[in-house]
């Protein structure tokens, strides 16, 4: 039977790599403090590094961290120091796009390098160059199909990693620089200021129409494991460090069922529960779903040509269970829910627990009609739910 | 010496080039280059004729290839190679660069404008290309003052746009297929953010995909002096047309200020130095996030994570936090208080009294003031 390869989880936070670990991913990827990509995120701080990667590897996970940013000289300073402290407390890769970055990590660290999609490595010559610039697995750029992926591997003899679900960029990724002109943010330093998302007039003399043209569909390729498997595909990455706890919590956890599927059964789940994982993947926000070009090259149906529309989701995020108590659930309150209102707890293996709210409690103890968001309430204790649950409703 | 550098596109663009200095030509084919527009035919003749000339003809093979695209092109390309009419070829894709390593014996210009923004990564590029080097195509987006520490450091020739478009925004997709009204005449049109202040992108689609530019041109001939000096070898000149080059190419032999002012002015495009002055494409990242929280949180004990008003404080304990009764603590708050207090009571999840607390989630009295989102730090910090 082929190998189901590794699921690879976004990680913004602490929170986030606790709740993608135990919704099921094999391994996460996170940033530190700096030298990332995403300027903007919360990112974790060393402490919180080091207790990811224990909270991780006590359960079997990996953890990789960002330094996919391309730096400027000044932004080397302390990268070395930084790896060293990495390697110290056990994270187990390193993602990298800058050659001058990879040089610097070789001089001061022996964690292995993955190449990051930012580098945009997308043939098997390339592949083969990173090889003997140290590099020990590819994250492929995310135009090249799944049928390429499996060339690259097989000439290269490196692992291949591919995107399977999330926005994607409609450039060439460490290849679009407006936001550097346009926003006084380095793109490839971690500012991007999602300029492929804006609405642009196009004007060829007389004629104009107003578009989005710039803005790439959502990668979902769920449908496609099968041929992720068949391809001998290593590693399959979830994109959205920066997105909420729903998200990362669903996404990681319906790659998980499904790999898990094929794993038991060598072949395609049933419809039905096929049918119930394309509706999990449609309770949180996003936009239009494409293959993006995993199946050949991406088409001109795989960007929004006209006004960008936010899927409409089926749920709300309602919270995260912070504690759960002999007899309380304590919910930290995301969006504001009422007595009375049907919940739904998800756990971390098998169906969404619904459960109606007979009853809540603020964190001191007094019977509440509303949970507000920056608050803490107690909700009845519930059968299967633990710590770091996502708690949803319908909308 | 700088010595320029200019593109033709067909025959009589060489011709009126010609004249004029420069003493290398880059040659780029449609079926290879992102905005090339001769067949491969009239690439080979044309690098002929330059030859002919005494100059330099270079191959422009900038593309970047999926495993399917990269195998069809390798096809198109090795017959071209073998007619030995090119003194270089130039590419960008690190896959172009391992075959031509392998597979030919021309010198490569590394075209390293994308990214490639510190000396490390330079270097090691220059040692990977070894003997082979012939160059090294610099980022624009560089300041001076790196510049000049690259080409006295790196060994190898160096060089830099000096005049012509800049390049936003490469993609494989055909972006501007979906709309039938706008049919872009010869291939561009041109984009008008409505969330933005710059207008008038200029959009080209062609076989390669969607190509975005800055409405402006990049325009660094009046710092060309000061560019020879620091030690950079080659300048490009990409003007909108081929008497733009020339007008620049023979600027640059008799370089004066009001030859400069009269190309400026005559030049249909606006012209910016970019970043040639300086780089502070990162200074607003302090501003992507809470900067005081930023400050606090490698240092922070814990985070509120819910507000009961005038009851509890709901604390979610950080790695290495701890709590203990009659301990001095302060809260960050995102607005910039910080808030001290004397922690005199302390309760788990389950409401149960406890003198201290190392995880989890623990309750504390209220303090006036603080919200969601406060950080709990030791009062000693």
């Amino acid at each position: 039977m082929s190998q189901i390869p590794e699921l690879l989880s976004p990680a913004g936070s602490l929170e986030k790599l606790k709740m993608a670990v135990l919704y099921g991913a094999d391994a996460v990827y996170a940033a530190g403090p700096d030298f990332g990509l995403r300027a903007g995120c919360q990112n974790l701080t060393r402490d919180e590094l080091l207790e990811g990667v224990e909270f991780a590897h006590r359960r079997g996970a990996k953890v990789f961290v960002t330094v996919n940013g391309f730096l400027h000289d000044g932004d080397l300073v302390g990268l070395g120091e930084f790896c060293r402290f990495l390697e110290s407390i056990g994270a187990d890769a390193l993602i990298c796009s800058d050659l001058g970055v990879i040089e610097t990590i070789r001089l001061d660290c022996t964690l292995p390098i993955h190449l990051s999609t930012q580098a945009s490595c997308l043939n098997s010559w390339a592949a083969k160059l990173w090889k003997g610039l140290g590099v020990t697995r590819l994250i492929l750029g995310r135009e090249v199909s799944l049928d390429e992926a499996r060339t690259i591997k097989e000439e290269s003899g490196l692992p291949v990693e591919v995107f399977i679900h999330g926005s994607l960029c409609s450039s060439y990724s460490g290849h679009c620089v407006i936001s550097n002109y346009t926003a006084g943010r380095d793109s490839n330093r971690g500012g991007c200021a999602h300029s492929c998302r804006f609405s642009y007039a196009l004007e060829d003399g007389d004629q104009r129409a107003r578009s989005f043209f710039m803005s790439s569909k959502d990668l979902q390729g769920l449908s496609l494991l099968g041929r992720v498997v068949k391809a001998g595909i290593d590693s399959i990455k979830i994109e959205g460090r920066m997105k909420g706890p729903l998200y990362g919590a669903t996404v990681t956890k319906v790659y998980r069922e499904a790999l898990d599927a094929w794993g038991t059964l060598g072949r395609a789940p049933r419809q039905d529960l096929a049918e119930r994982w394309e509706e999990e993947l449609q309770t949180f926000s996003h936009r239009d779903y494409s293959t993006g070009s995993l199946l050949g090259p991406a088409g001109p149906d795989s960007v929004h040509g006209h006004r960008e529309e936010l899927r409409q989701r089926t749920h709300d995020v309602l919270g995260v269970v912070a504690e759960v108590t002999e007899t309380d659930v304590l919910v930290e309150v995301k969006n504001p829910f009422s007595l009375g209102r049907e919940v739904e707890i998800l756990p971390f293996r098998g169906a969404a627990i619904p459960q109606p709210i007979a009853s809540m409690k603020s964190m001191g103890g007094k019977d509440l009609m509303r949970a507000l968001p920056g608050s803490l309430v107690r909700l009845s204790r519930m059968e299967g739910v633990e710590r770091w649950n996502v708690v949803r409703g319908r909308c | 010496m700088l010595n320029p550098i200019v593109v033709a596109h067909s025959k009589n663009q060489f011709k009126e080039v010609l004249r004029d200095g420069a003493k290398e030509v880059i040659v780029a084919p449609r079926e290879l280059s992102r905005f090339g527009r001769l067949s491969l035919t009239q690439s080979m003749e044309l690098a002929k004729e330059i030859k002919a000339h005494g100059m330099r003809p270079l191959l422009q093979w900038d593309i970047l290839m999926t495993e399917t695209v990269f195998r069809q092109k390798v096809l198109q390309l090795r017959p071209l190679l073998e007619e030995k009419c090119f003194s270089a070829l130039r590419v960008q894709d690190p896959g172009a660069l391992g075959w031509a390593l392998e597979e030919t014996d021309l010198p490569l210009h590394w075209i390293a404008e994308t990214g490639n923004h510190n000396l490390k990564g330079l270097d090691a590029w220059a040692r990977l290309l070894g003997k082979r080097g012939g160059r090294l195509v610099l980022s624009f987006q560089l300041p001076r003052e790196r510049l000049e520490t690259y080409a006295k450091k790196l060994p190898i020739p160096l060089e830099l746009l000096g005049l012509g478009p800049i390049l936003l925004f490469y993609s494989p997709r055909s972006l501007l297929k979906n709309f039938d009204s706008i049919r872009a005449s010869e291939g561009m049109v041109t984009a008008s953010s409505e969330e933005s202040a710059h207008k008038g992108f200029p959009v080209i689609s062609n076989d390669h995909g969607s190509f975005l530019f800055h409405q402006k041109h990049l325009g660094l001939l009046e710092h060309a002096r000061q560019l020879q000096k620091m030690g950079i070898t080659h300048l490009r000149l990409e003007g909108p047309d081929p008497s733009f080059d020339t007008k620049a190419l023979r600027w640059l032999k008799h370089p004066d200020p009001k030859g400069w002012e009269e190309l400026r002015a005559s030049y249909p495009k606006g012209l910016i130095c970019g970043f040639y002055r300086r780089n502070k494409s990162d200074v607003l990242f302090p501003k992507l996030k809470n900067e005081r929280l930023e400050r606090a949180r490698e240092r922070a004990l814990g985070e509120v994570i819910g507000v009961e008003k005038g009851a509890f404080l709901g604390i979610r304990l950080r790695p290495g936090g701890h709590l203990e009764v009659g301990g001095h603590y302060l809260i960050q708050t995102p607005e910039g208080k910080s808030i001290p207090f004397t922690l005199h009571t302390l309760k788990c999840a389950d409401l149960s009294e406890v003198i201290s607390l190392s995880e989890g989630t623990g309750l504390i009295g209220p303090i006036k003031g603080v919200g969601p989102g406060g950080l709990l730090l030791g009062a000693t910090v």
